[in-house]
């Protein structure tokens, strides 16, 4: 899964846009933080999705395994397309 | 600035069948410009949500107007309600002495999810957002599932009455608990349908309305973003409360002014919250509140049945939101109209509330 990040300022985007939108410098991709924390999750069709925070940017994602709850960590796994839910420590 | 009148509205039957909003709009205009006194050569701009390129343009050569402006106006949901707000400004502003204002929308149309956003993933229906956003807000609020059905079986109610609205049977809250789940979060009969339909009004200088016309007393508009990564807490909805404010402040009205409201319900849950945001409920009640509307049987909050009752042509929604609202501050409304009804509200947001428009119509 690939952000764009922001070297100046430390902001991170998922639009393609080169420009920081928040202090309008230059941004370059970055591979996005590779766990994240579920802010809320559902189902449909059996197939279990969730919002997560990434480094300050929210995704809806499959979830591939594991049970969400808000404030659990999620794991991008393969190519990010997905998120594993990780057991409470 | 000047003060803007609604002259006249219209609304054209919503229809599950496709449609050419071109055609619609047509339809909805002509019928609207034969019914008000203003005469054509007053209009100065004609702005139109939905429909094809050049739409303000090709509407007004198709009604014989040579207005000054003339364009079209794309906010996804919020178009009607833009285009509506454009309008005003022309108004207001003195650019335009009158003013059309047109939207329509095919149920086949595009539009209803935002490709652009990548942080949806491959989800990009606006049903996973409105599942997690509904489940958030019972989260939050402590809603029941029952109390969420009894706001889409007031909306279905509601809508019996509406003869624009798209055809339904009688859904009690039992029904809507019982139609097919969607998802975990939704069952069908709590989701807006898409819809073929279109709507107009005519705004005018107060002095060229004449006294007791309607008012457009105050207009808000809040973007927070566009993506689901700025829709902000799943909760509530923050852009709704900022259009709102604005609205209320330019109006210079309190909430609790408010007689009757149009809220953007495109999943039941969200009409709750619309009525907290506009601060029509209390913050975490707004299930509550309406659910007990609902047993009481009144139409305060969309008496015309909502998105979920009514039907949803994505641009044209949020002007016949403000059509009904000219409607019952006018003693229009029929079946539907309100006791006493002064001021109105209407909200209508898009993709996930990232953006809201506000408008309160009063006498």
């Amino acid at each position: 899964m690939m952000l764009r990040h922001c070297r100046a300022c430390g902001a991170r985007w998922i639009h393609g846009s080169g420009t920081c939108p928040s202090c309008l410098g230059p941004g370059k991709l970055a591979e996005a933080p590779r766990r994240g924390t579920v802010v809320e999750w559902s189902e449909m069709g059996g197939a279990v999705f969730c919002a997560a925070d990434f480094g300050g940017v929210r995704l809806i994602c499959p979830v591939s395994s594991g049970t969400p709850a808000p404030g659990r960590t999620a794991e991008l796994v393969g190519d990010g397309a997905e998120v594993r839910i990780l057991p409470d420590p | 600035m000047r003060r803007v009148a609604v002259v006249g509205a219209r609304v054209e039957k919503f229809s599950e069948k496709p449609a050419d909003p071109g055609a619609v709009m047509l339809e909805a205009s002509a019928r609207l410009l034969g019914s008000c006194k203003v005469e054509r050569g007053r209009i100065g701009a004609v702005v139109c949500a939905g429909g094809r390129t050049y739409s303000g343009a090709i509407l007004s050569e198709c009604l014989g107007l040579r207005p000054g402006s003339s364009h079209g106006v794309e906010s996804m949901c919020c178009s009607g309600a833009d285009a509506l707000v454009s309008a005003y400004a022309y108004v207001a502003s003195g650019l335009a002495d009158a003013a059309l204002v047109a939207g329509a929308d095919s149920a086949d149309g595009p539009g209803r999810a935002l490709e652009w956003d990548a942080s949806r993933g491959g989800l990009s229906s606006p049903l996973y957002w409105g599942s997690l956003m509904t489940r958030a807000y019972r989260r939050y609020s402590g809603a029941t599932a029952e109390q969420i059905a009894a706001i889409a079986a007031k909306a279905h109610a509601c809508a019996r009455d509406n003869p624009a609205a798209l055809p339904g049977g009688a859904a009690g809250a039992r029904d809507v608990l019982g139609s097919r789940p969607v998802s975990a979060d939704l069952r069908l009969l709590e989701c807006s349908r898409p819809a073929s339909g279109g709507a107009a009004l005519l705004l005018a200088s107060e002095e060229l309305a004449g006294g007791g016309a309607a008012l457009v007393r105050g207009v808000g508009r809040a973007t927070t973003g566009a993506s689901f990564a700025s829709a902000g807490r799943l909760d509530r909805l923050e852009s709704a409360e900022l259009a709102s404010r604005r609205a209320y402040e330019a109006a210079r009205i309190g909430p609790e002014e408010v007689d009757v409201a149009e809220l953007h319900d495109a999943f039941s849950a969200l009409e709750a919250m619309a009525a907290e945001a506009c601060g029509l409920a209390p913050a975490g009640g707004g299930a509550a509140s309406l659910e007990r509307m609902h047993r009481a049987g009144q139409k305060r909050i969309n008496p015309r049945g909502g998105l979920v009752g009514a039907g949803h042509p994505f641009a044209a929604t949020g002007l016949a939101q403000a059509a009904e609202i000219y409607f019952q501050v006018s003693g229009l409304a029929g079946r539907r109209q309100v006791d006493g009804a002064r001021t109105g509200l209407v909200h209508t947001m898009a993709a996930a509330g990232t953006s809201s428009s506000a408008v309160v119509i009063g006498r």
